[in-house]
């Protein structure tokens, strides 16, 4: 048994680079689509209801299902569009859906905190005679994004977890290096057992380290 | 085609009504656990609660229907008639999600009860079972009832992931339909609508159903 997981331990360790490089790149996107949305719903207010709309959508859908809609209805789409085949590769599909719904939650709580913003702040700023583009950069920002880290560190955590269903459409991480093994092996439960514990694991160790930064 | 996916809706509407039911009546359980003077008790549903919240539940499906099914005492033991059947399976792990999540709301709403209620309480020399039922099981009826759409929604995607295990509900419906008919994009769109379809049935269900009730 011992022996097993020796042997498969270098497989574990780049399944688990290869899920934190999804987790990575899709937070990164993520970021972006949810500042994005804001900028968008705070622009006007018929921006506003569309961007609603959208994030509620993606929000009441499925991940699995929005990652098949991706990968599957996505390629096809966008194949008709360009009138040639295009194929979108499993990695950039699984990262874009986690970007996708990550975006829409990252939004509803960017925007929570962009509508409560305490109004003070901005007229002490003014009444000193800042710029309206250094209130913001300097000002606002730093302060609606230091008021949305808690809610941030929970989509992460939500996220690293959701790094699991990418497997289903045949992207390498770490449960479908698992499945590689456990087809050579016929061992399941123990193998299913250990990426239980290091998924475990590392969900773990980010919530240590979130809890250290929100204190920061 | 809209048969099988009309199927499908059923079915995960039935998986997710039912493991709600089952996972509210266990919260109850754990958080009257979580609150007792046993330590022990008190540690066993933290660890229970921790492992639900940081395994992805993509593992949680394998480990107990694949992995489980390798150890020859396990089939042959009475406890394969509900490990036999994905659609018993499924519904036991979402519950048991569900149960989970919605403790953890439960004891923080129990927390949150001011002291001065339970002093009170006592004062009046009330029994355990009544401070129980008419204090305590109101007041965290009264918030609960508020945030609990959200876990519909939750438990609502996370049966996408039944299909992982053979069991056809939408999601897996919908991939069986487009592996037999090659309609990839009209049977995605179609299968979101009934997504958001029974979003909505679930969750102004249960409001209508709420608002009934507290009205008595």
């Amino acid at each position: 048994m011992l022996n097993l997981i020796i042997e498969y331990a270098p497989a574990f360790l780049t399944g688990i680079l290869e899920t934190l490089a999804i987790a990575i790149v899709a937070l990164i996107e993520g970021l972006l689509i949810g500042i994005s949305l804001t900028t968008c719903s705070a622009y006007s207010h018929s921006m506003h209801l569309i961007v609603r709309c959208f994030s509620n959508v993606i929000i009441f859908l499925p991940e699995l299902f929005i990652l098949f809609l991706i990968y599957f209805a996505g390629t096809e789409i966008i194949s008709a569009f360009l009138h040639q085949t295009v194929e979108i590769n499993a990695f950039m599909a699984s990262t874009f859906t986690l970007a996708l719904v990550f975006g829409c939650y990252a939004y509803k709580i960017f925007y929570s905190n962009f509508i409560n913003m305490p109004g003070g702040e901005k007229e002490a700023a003014k009444i000193l005679g800042l710029s309206e583009k250094y209130i913001w950069r300097k000002i606002l920002l730093p302060s609606i994004f230091q008021k949305s880290l808690p809610g941030l560190g929970n989509l992460w955590l939500i996220l690293l977890k959701e790094t699991s269903i990418v497997s289903l459409i045949g992207a390498t991480e770490l449960l479908s290096r698992i499945q590689f093994i456990i087809v050579h092996t016929q061992q399941p439960f123990i193998f299913y057992s250990i990426t239980a514990i290091l998924y475990f694991t590392l969900s773990n160790l980010s919530e240590n380290g979130l809890k250290r930064l929100v204190k920061i | 085609m809209m048969i099988t996916l009309l199927k499908g809706t059923l079915v995960t509407l039935a998986l997710t009504i039912s493991a709600l039911g089952l996972g509210l009546i266990l919260a109850f359980f754990i958080t009257y656990g979580l609150n007792s003077p046993n330590i022990i008790l008190k540690k066993l549903l933290y660890a229970f609660i921790n492992f639900i919240r940081g395994v992805p539940l993509l593992v949680q499906f394998f480990l107990t229907y694949y992995g489980l099914a390798e150890f020859e005492w396990v089939r042959e033991s009475s406890l394969w008639i509900v490990l036999e059947s994905p659609s018993i399976c499924a519904t036991l792990i979402l519950a048991m999600n569900s149960s989970a999540y919605s403790a953890i709301l439960m004891q923080m709403i129990v927390q949150n009860i001011p002291k001065g209620e339970i002093e009170a309480c006592q004062i009046l020399h009330l029994s355990h079972f009544i401070m129980m039922r008419e204090v305590i099981l109101k007041r965290m009826l009264t918030s609960f009832w508020t945030i609990y759409p959200n876990e519909i929604a939750a438990i609502l995607k996370c049966t996408a992931l039944a299909s992982t295990i053979t069991l056809m509900e939408l999601t897996g419906a919908a991939r069986q339909v487009m592996a037999k008919s090659y309609q990839i994009s009209e049977t995605l769109l179609i299968t979101a609508a009934l997504y958001l379809l029974v979003a909505l049935i679930l969750i102004n269900g249960f409001k209508i159903l709420h608002c009934y009730f507290s009205k008595i």
